[in-house]
């Protein structure tokens, strides 16, 4: 077994044996191999883990922080809402332009008969 | 997955991580979940016990209040944390070695200082965790990254080439020679 060979299979072994899905070497591998990987998987069962002791009192301190971090959020999205002006489509700024339009038409037109209307009365009389 | 007859759905980190954005109390499922592995990669590169309580702290801290900046279509959620926890420790060393070194015969107190609850671990297996400190205090800080890496994060070759810039088969050749350098230096402490 070449160098190259004998790494790539330690590679795939080894990603084997970390997500722990090799339970035993296969005795066929070279020695050497053999030795590398019995390592491997003894060193995997070491956990320092169990040495913590801080596992619960972090997982209050988080608990408490996702609280802050969560009224936090809840009181920015208010202000946020207040902060920002209204956003006005398209559709309804064409319809305030349009409508005020025809309200000020209406009106010259108004104003144009009322005015058509003095004048006459003004000639008859 | 099957368990007990009942059918159990595992969500999915990025799910998790997605709704921790929003509700930061789901973060604490993340952290359940990769508690052993953040404090087993740390314990792999620090010494000091308090250290990596205060490390590992310190990440799932940084990592609650940045879940906002996770992007699940960049890097799969484990990558983003080892990558805060990696950054952290990275900082710790280099802080560190502007002042002093880390104090090598505290070790041995730490692993075996009464007031821990490692004190209710059987005595061999203690002595087992203080062999592969020592030993992997001789590796190099890259061999000792990757080895913390490919045990406690439990990423693929690719994984880690990604985060450390590495190419995949040199973090495969690196881990191996690392290995092999370990269990001999293993093999010489049992020695008498």
């Amino acid at each position: 077994m070449t160098t190259r060979e004998s790494q790539t299979i330690f590679a795939y072994l080894l990603d084997k044996i970390t997500r722990r899905s090799l339970a035993d070497v296969d005795d066929s591998l070279p020695q050497e191999l053999q030795d590398d990987l019995q390592f491997a998987m003894w060193m995997n069962d070491i956990d320092f883990s169990q040495d913590s002791t801080i596992q619960a009192s972090l997982r209050n301190k988080l608990e408490k922080q996702a609280e802050l971090l969560q009224n936090a959020s809840r009181l920015k999205h208010p202000q946020q809402a207040k902060q920002t002006p209204r956003k006005i489509s398209l559709a309804a700024l064409i319809g305030i332009i349009v409508g005020g339009l025809s309200m000020l038409t209406a009106a010259l037109l108004v104003i144009f008969r009322k005015r058509k209307g003095q004048n006459g009365a003004k000639l008859t009389s | 997955m099957l368990m007990n007859g009942l059918k159990f759905t595992v969500l999915e980190d990025k799910t998790v991580a997605a709704s921790a954005a929003a509700a930061p109390d789901s973060f604490l499922i993340l952290y359940d979940r990769y508690f052993s592995r953040v404090y087993n990669y740390v314990r792999y590169r620090c010494m000091d016990a308090q250290v990596a309580d205060d490390l590992t702290a310190q990440a799932f801290l940084k990592a609650l209040t940045r879940i906002e900046t996770f992007n699940p279509d960049k890097a799969p959620f484990e990558a983003w944390l080892f990558a805060i926890v990696r950054n952290l420790v990275n900082d710790f060393y280099r802080h560190k070695m502007k002042f002093n070194l880390v104090d090598l015969e505290d070790v041995e107190n730490m692993l075996t200082d009464t007031t821990r609850p490692t004190m209710e671990e059987k005595a061999e297996q203690r002595e087992e965790k203080l062999r592969l400190l020592r030993c992997l205090d001789t590796l190099t800080p890259r061999q000792r990254d990757l080895i913390a890496l490919k045990f406690a994060s439990e990423m693929s070759n690719r994984d880690i080439a990604k985060l450390t810039g590495l190419t995949e088969q040199n973090v495969g050749v690196m881990l191996h020679r690392s290995i092999k350098q370990l269990r001999k230096r293993m093999e010489e402490e049992e020695k008498p």
